[in-house]
């Protein structure tokens, strides 16, 4: 692996009342890397992410992320509105019981992290939807997540982790809610909408199944790494996967937020049948 | 069944969102309790006080017309604690089922756990009421203050309200377990989208009109019925209007939450307005007591202007004017309870999607934005529906002259304002539950 590290970690150190979490933990993620976090429960592994992800603060040691096209930046010693906006605007997450809002369609859902990026509605539903369309969701932007399967609403939140064209998606047990036909068929999504793009995904799971398919494992016991290996995986998408192989099938990141203007980039169109009509209001 | 009491002691230990998830509705049935025998002590002394006179007939209707408009939002906000109360065992009563535990068995939990806190925050709700006493019978009626020996109620009333309070408490968090399908797998709440109440919309509002048509002929009628049945039917119509405000009120709200979700331009209004339209009835409710408040407004505010030019020779328009305020004073209380309740039990219960939404970097004042607005804009709806309610039913009865005199006007502008204000510092007030969701902490 020769890339460059977007992430990289040393020294760190999280103490819940006399339970030290994270024991002087250091770790270099460099980018497309896949990595897959393992460790018993109550070993450290979703504390390391959530510092990572810039969620909590370690007591001690560094985090700098290196965002492709951004001045390396420490996250360490951000206030918690600093953390939220790196979140908000570097990072995208996928999380077992996917969070994603009832009350909003899937396609209003993906669209989120973009109008908390200051993008126009139209703009932010429209890139989204091509988002949807390419993880095989074409036709259900309207509906809402009560009317999707437990497999469709994480491709939905696989969306939302990557329409702001995040360098790093995490990942916590995504698939720890699916049933294993399902489950491979959101890896298979989650890793071409990631590590496909030239992206970076952190996923902590406790399914051995799961982490072989990542680049690499990286294991945590009492706080600390004891094991950090390269896979064999040289085919992340699994024989069945009915996902788009093809980098042309995958949307562009959108662009920046331009208050000012009214041009996003547009979105690089599908070669699946993309039905980018946001005509939501339609299912509602 | 015999399990049912060592589940519900094991299940009293406190969760991780505990405290606050039992204080709350402790302190609201306390308030509510107090209030509500503050309430029952005053109406008996204007029914049974021989110094009311010649004028007791009078002073016992306007106890009663008193005591039926704070009706609404004291079961409002014991309604409110109750819910809060079965919040708390949502993921609970999931996992019992998954271990088999029936419906009857979950159903007794709930029921139990809600009686305990109601019965503990009446009781302290009794306790606050002595605290209060004193200052009750400082209340100017009868030509000075009343003393505490005429206001307080005696033991049979006050074992009634405990009971009626304990009952309401119950009786909330059976109803709350009617909507929502506990699974082994979880309690779902939602899935599809609401379907649109616009025949409830218009029945109400029919509804309505020929409420307020039968309040302005009520004059011709009034001679066939005798005047104590007369205000008896004006007080029953009363009441059916602000009942039937609820009915149009969730339609209206509804509706603005889907205009709002269309033209949004950013996450605070997709968010707020898709949740409106999602849950109109509950976001209804929450501040459906400021209606009443402004309802009461309008008529306080009419009898405030006939008290006033008639209060120096008549000590029963003195008498009135403190009542029109004490009324308004405690519906002011029990309407800031009720909002601050409702927020801190959806905040428990959105715990899980402020955590996503916390993760995805949403900034704290896109967060509070979108809560204010959905506290806000029904809001808004409920002091205008409610003024719009008490002009259309007072207007035939006191005249348009009484409805714009400078009293009235200063009188449902204060209340206005302070009903805002109230409802702004009881959302402030749960700010700290969500920061102790964001932070993890809860």
């Amino acid at each position: 692996m020769t890339s460059s590290p977007v992430l990289t970690a040393s020294g760190l150190v999280k103490q819940y009342g006399a339970l030290r979490a994270l024991d002087g933990v250091s770790l270099t993620i460099r980018a497309g890397e896949s990595v897959a976090v393992m460790g018993a429960s109550g070993s450290g592994k979703t504390t390391l992410l959530h510092c990572l992800a810039a969620v909590i603060a370690p007591d001690a040691g560094s985090i700098v992320l290196s965002a492709p096209g951004a001045a390396p930046r420490e996250l360490v010693g951000l206030s918690e509105s600093e953390r939220a906006r790196v979140r908000r605007e570097a990072l995208g997450f996928v999380f077992q019981e996917h969070l994603l809002l009832p009350e909003l369609t899937a396609v209003e859902n993906a669209a989120l992290p973009l109008l908390l990026k200051g993008l126009r509605r139209q703009d932010a539903e429209r890139h989204a939807a091509v988002w949807l369309a390419a993880l095989g969701l074409a036709g259900m932007e309207g509906r809402r997540i009560g009317q999707l399967s437990g497999g469709q609403a994480q491709r939905v939140a696989i969306a939302r982790a990557q329409v702001t064209g995040a360098p790093v998606v995490f990942a916590d047990e995504p698939t720890g809610a699916l049933d294993s036909a399902t489950s491979s068929e959101v890896l298979d999504a989650l890793l071409l909408a990631t590590t496909g793009q030239g992206r970076t995904l952190v996923m902590v799971t406790h399914d051995a199944d799961v982490a072989r398919r990542c680049s690499r494992i990286v294991r945590v016991r009492d706080g600390r790494i004891v094991g950090d290996s390269e896979t064999d995986a040289t085919e992340a998408l699994s024989p069945a996967s009915s996902a788009p192989r093809s980098a042309a099938a995958w949307p562009a990141p959108a662009s920046a937020p331009a208050p000012a203007s009214t041009s996003t980039s547009t979105p690089t169109s599908t070669s699946t049948s993309t039905s980018t009509s946001t005509s939501t209001e339609a299912n509602r | 069944m015999s399990n049912v009491l060592p589940l519900a002691r094991l299940l009293s230990r406190p969760a991780r969102q505990g405290r606050a998830a039992i204080a709350l509705p402790v302190v609201a049935f306390a308030v509510t309790t107090a209030l509500l025998l503050v309430v029952a002590g005053g109406a008996r002394m204007f029914l049974v006080d021989p110094r009311a006179g010649a004028e007791g007939g009078l002073y016992g209707i306007l106890a009663v017309l008193a005591l039926v408009l704070l009706a609404v939002p004291l079961v409002t906000l014991g309604a409110a604690a109750a819910r809060l109360t079965s919040r708390r065992r949502n993921d609970r009563l999931a996992t019992l089922r998954l271990l088999g535990a029936s419906t009857r068995e979950l159903w007794s939990l709930t029921v139990l756990e809600a009686t305990a806190i109601a019965t503990a925050g009446a009781l302290a709700g009794v306790l606050l009421y002595a605290a209060l006493l004193p200052l009750v019978g400082l209340l100017p009626f009868f030509g000075g203050p009343v003393g505490v020996g005429a206001v307080v109620v005696d033991p049979p009333l006050g074992a009634g309200v405990l009971a009626s309070v304990v009952l309401i408490g119950a009786a909330s968090a059976a109803a709350s377990l009617r909507g929502v399908a506990v699974t082994p797998l979880g309690v779902r709440t939602r899935s599809e989208a609401p379907a649109k109440k616009t025949t409830a919309f218009v029945v109400g509002a029919v509804l309505i009109v020929g409420v307020v048509a039968l309040v302005a002929n009520l004059g011709t009628l009034a001679p066939l019925l005798g005047p104590a049945v007369t205000l008896v039917v004006l007080l029953g119509l009363f009441a059916g209007a602000l009942a039937l405000l609820n009915l149009i009120g969730a339609p209206i709200v509804a509706a603005r939450g889907r205009a709002m979700a269309r033209r949004a331009r950013s996450a605070a209004e997709l968010v707020a307005g898709r949740e409106l339209a999602a849950h109109a009835g509950p976001a209804w409710r929450r501040v459906s007591g400021m209606a009443l408040v402004s309802f009461i407004a309008v008529v306080a505010g009419c009898g405030l202007a006939i008290a006033d030019a008639a209060a120096e020779a008549c000590p029963l328009m003195a008498d009135i004017r403190t009542g029109v305020l004490v009324t308004l004073g405690i519906a002011f209380v029990l309407l800031a309870c009720a909002v601050g309740v409702t927020q801190a039990a959806s905040v428990l219960e959105e715990r899980e999607l402020i955590v996503g939404l916390d993760r995805l970097g949403i900034p704290d004042a896109e967060l509070r934005r979108a809560r204010r607005i959905t506290v806000m804009v029904p809001l808004r709806w409920a002091a205008v529906g409610g003024a719009v309610l008490g002009l259309m039913l007072a207007f035939p009865l006191v005249g348009i002259s009484l409805i714009v005199a400078p009293l009235s006007v200063l009188t449902i502008a204060l209340t206005f304002a302070a009903g805002f204000a109230l409802v702004a510092a009881a959302l402030a007030s749960t700010r700290p539950i969500v920061t102790g969701i964001r932070r993890g902490a809860l």
